[in-house]
């Protein structure tokens, strides 16, 4: 069985957070609030048809599961009728917020959006997110780059 | 890779490190073991694709050894019965025939009574409301044999044909296979299609290891009984008939039940008198069919019970065995005294006629057993009578009467079955010999059609379905208002809408089903997990922890209704490469958005009702179902003649 990222990489490379899409300083203090300060990094784009609705799915999964990896890292995810393509955004905080069933707080945020029909895609793209963020050294720099444009760039195509 | 998809122990916790280590070795093996069993899973998956028809074949092998098994246990029953009665061991196939007149007059008389009692004992203590006929159940019920009425029923027919009725064993043995299918089935749990299906496998098991002749077997049920060949039934039907042969020959040995010369065609021309064979045997094919039934309606009028009148059948071989000793039995042996004994025509004549009045009382007097057999014997005898008759008249031509008697086989067997396709097989099978196909081919054809212009379309067969269709209409079920809910399955897999990937990938494991249904904690459905969306990622241990089941279903999944008709389930599978369908309630009990905690759910925008999940309908099921209703049966074909008849059950078995 190949790897989900050996096998997406050949057929399609594409930039998976682009520095528009980036917020190191994130404000908020609580887990809904920050996904959705992440999240409103997305609002306006040519993909989104509709961001409020987005909104609601995207909270209403974070109900239902746990989406953060163990560490300081949430990967808040939904599958919606409310993209068109499959949007990421990221937001760091400085303080940390504090997510539940998660003893250290998340300092990163990477909020996916997936279109309904989008499964393989989603996984691809959840998958090699949650891969490229378990690796310890790539997550140190993501937390100590200076630019929107660094943090995009230590964030490979998929 | 570090990451598992069992949740590992938390790293920073140093007092509990050596537990954890030990646990994520645990964990590492389970991972490891998950892993090559999703490989083979979805490498089958993708390659093989298995359905209920893979593993219908599966269910047919175990069938056939049951009939297999019961084949042997009935022929070793009733040749100790025959020991018991005769007071001879070892028995051998002239043990009747050689025991003084008066002792033979008494055997059969002995055994029609013991097959009597066995049946009016039978059907005031066992009878359920249930039809003990195997045809009936296949084709015109629901696929239920009753158990005890069944053995019953056996029992009898183990009697009738242990002192020598004039009957063949293959229709108790085929009842007593069809009877074990149905309930290997009914503990299965299947649905009616396809447990009339196994039921039909059972039938087809049970002729092949009489006969020893697989394909017979096979032909026999998805011809006659059937009514058509389609892969859906005929697969299962081949693979119970080879399984049954194997088992019996494993303990009876390979040899074929009749021992046949080498067929001779000595010119072209002898194709003419084959035709003309064929035409003589259409037509008394139909004179016998009618002699059976009056004999039926003898007994039948008679008002006496039915002990008294196999009795009175029993009395009737008995006296007639004194003409000949050819009548007792089956005929077996006869037909292969035949196959090797120079005979003069008289002899030929005074056997074939005391073979038919035997046959006849014993049947119609309600003796339980087959008349394949007996069929085929006066079908040998008939056309070994007629190349006696064309070498008298045509000294020159060499005519082969045995040639003739393995042709008339066929061609009578073809007349009274109304089955011409098993009948040419039957006997290319018996004779092992291609030579015989071409008149073999014609005879078949044309006694086919003589008779089926003559008699109407009846057979030895539809005779009995005919009037059980007449006295129990109610019974036939109208497959054009079998809806849905008559064929669900129950607890179709699911997993609910939280269920991590580690419990996705388990449930792909432990079914064989491409698609995995999900629902909320109300049982209300969502849609599907395909396997082939997320078969990448199964393994995938980073994503074990954060994707869900509700994260990666299909919700616009197609359902159906249990209340929807058969046409509507079909019309759905055709947008559908699963093989099965989730049936979801309609009553509107959890429809547009309830239990789904999905706002942006496009169901809920296209107005879809999302009920409960009640279960699954398979294709295979549906296509079975849908076959039978475009099989018709005799009564449908013929529905003035099947209220013509309006005779009481006889018990019979054929």
């Amino acid at each position: 069985m190949s790897t989900p990222s050996s096998s997406s990489s050949t057929e399609c490379r594409t930039t998976l957070v682009t520095p528009r899409r980036v917020n190191l300083q994130l404000q908020a203090t609580t887990q809904a609030d920050a996904i959705l300060e992440t999240a409103t990094l997305l609002a306006g784009h040519h993909a989104m048809t509709s961001f409020e609705k987005f909104q609601e799915d995207l909270l209403s999964r974070e109900a239902a599961g746990p989406t953060h990896l163990g560490t300081c890292v949430a990967l808040p995810h939904a599958r919606t009728a409310a993209v068109m393509e499959i949007l990421v955004a990221a937001g760091r905080s400085e303080q940390g917020i504090p997510f539940t069933g998660l003893k250290e707080p998340v300092r990163l945020i990477f909020v996916v959006a997936t279109p309904r029909s989008a499964i393989t895609g989603y996984l691809a793209t959840v998958g090699a997110l949650a891969r490229m963020l378990r690796d310890t050294n790539r997550l140190e720099r993501l937390l100590h780059c200076a630019t929107p444009a660094e943090f995009a760039a230590l964030l490979p195509a998929v | 890779m570090s990451a598992t998809l069992v949740p590992t122990p938390d790293e920073n916790d140093e007092s509990a490190a050596p537990l954890a280590t030990a646990a994520s070795r645990a964990g590492d093996s389970r991972q490891a073991r998950l892993r090559l069993l999703l490989r083979i899973r979805v490498w089958l998956a993708e390659r093989i694709r298995f359905s209920d028809l893979q593993v219908n074949l599966i269910f047919a092998g175990v069938v056939g050894l049951m009939g297999g098994f019961a084949s042997v246990a009935f022929r070793i029953a009733a040749r100790w019965f025959t020991g018991a009665l005769t007071l001879h061991w070892p028995v051998t196939e002239e043990t009747l025939a050689e025991l003084p007149d008066w002792y033979r007059l008494l055997v059969p008389v002995l055994g029609a009574l013991a097959a009597g009692f066995c049946l009016w004992w039978g059907s005031r203590v066992g009878r359920s409301g249930t039809s003990t006929d195997y045809m009936e159940a296949i084709t015109l019920g629901d696929g239920v044999l009753p158990f005890r009425y069944s053995l019953v029923k056996s029992l009898s027919a183990l009697c009738t044909i242990a002192s020598g009725g004039s009957i063949g064993r293959e229709g108790p043995v085929v009842a007593l296979s069809a009877m074990l299918a149905s309930l290997f089935g009914r503990r299965m749990h299947w649905p009616t299609p396809r447990l009339r299906m196994l039921v039909a496998c059972g039938a087809a098991a049970g002729l092949a290891a009489v006969q020893n002749a697989p394909i017979a077997g096979a032909f026999f049920v998805a011809e006659i009984i059937l009514g058509q060949i389609v892969m859906e039934s005929f697969g299962p039907l081949v693979f119970a008939s080879v399984v049954a042969t194997q088992t019996v020959r494993n303990f009876l040995g390979e040899s074929p039940v009749y021992d046949i010369p080498a067929f001779r065609l000595n010119s072209n021309f002898e194709m003419v008198p084959y035709i003309g064979l064929g035409l003589l045997l259409g037509l008394v094919g139909a004179y016998y069919l009618q002699l059976l039934r009056v004999s039926e309606k003898i007994f039948a009028r008679s008002g006496i019970p039915i002990w008294a009148r196999l009795a009175i059948g029993g009395a009737v071989v008995g006296a007639l065995g004194l003409l000949s000793p050819a009548v007792y039995g089956n005929g077996f042996a006869a037909i292969n005294a035949l196959f090797h004994q120079q005979m003069l025509w008289r002899g030929v004549l005074l056997i074939l006629v005391v073979k038919l009045l035997a046959t006849a009382a014993t049947f119609g007097s309600g003796a339980v057993g087959g008349v394949f057999t007996p069929t085929m014997f006066v079908g040998a005898f008939l056309g070994y009578f007629v190349g006696i008759a064309l070498r008298w008249l045509a000294p020159g031509m060499q005519f082969d009467p045995l040639a003739f008697a393995l042709v008339g086989m066929g061609a009578f067997l073809a007349a009274a079955t109304q089955a011409p396709l098993m009948s040419i097989l039957v006997l290319f099978e018996l004779t092992r010999d291609y030579l015989i196909i071409l008149p073999l081919m014609l005879a078949c054809v044309v006694s086919y059609y003589v008779c089926r212009g003559a008699a109407g379309g009846a057979s030895i067969y539809s005779e009995s379905l005919k009037r059980k269709a007449a006295r129990e209409g109610q019974s036939e079920p109208d497959w054009s208002r079998t809806l849905v809910g008559d064929l669900m399955r129950l607890n179709p897999p699911a997993v609910t809408t939280d269920a991590g990937f580690k419990k996705i990938a388990e449930s792909f494991i432990t079914t064989r089903f491409n698609y995995l249904y999900v629902t909320d904690q109300k049982q209300h459905f969502e849609g599907a997990i395909s396997l082939h969306d997320v078969k990448p990622y199964l393994s995938d241990a980073a994503l074990a922890d954060i994707i869900i089941a509700r994260d990666v279903l299909r919700d616009d999944f197609p359902r159906v209704g249990p209340h929807d008709t058969l046409r509507k389930a079909l019309a759905t599978f055709t947008h559908h490469d699963g093989e099965r369908l989730p049936v979801i309630s309609d009553d509107g009990e959890g429809a547009i958005g309830a239990g789904s905690g999905l706002p942006g759910d496009e169901g809920d925008e296209e107005g879809e009702a999302s009920g409960r999940l009640l279960g699954s309908i398979s294709k295979t099921d549906l296509i079975l179902a849908i076959s039978a209703a475009g099989s018709k049966t005799p009564a449908q074909e013929n529905p003035a003649a099947a209220n013509a008849s309006h005779l009481p059950e006889s018990g019979q078995v054929k």
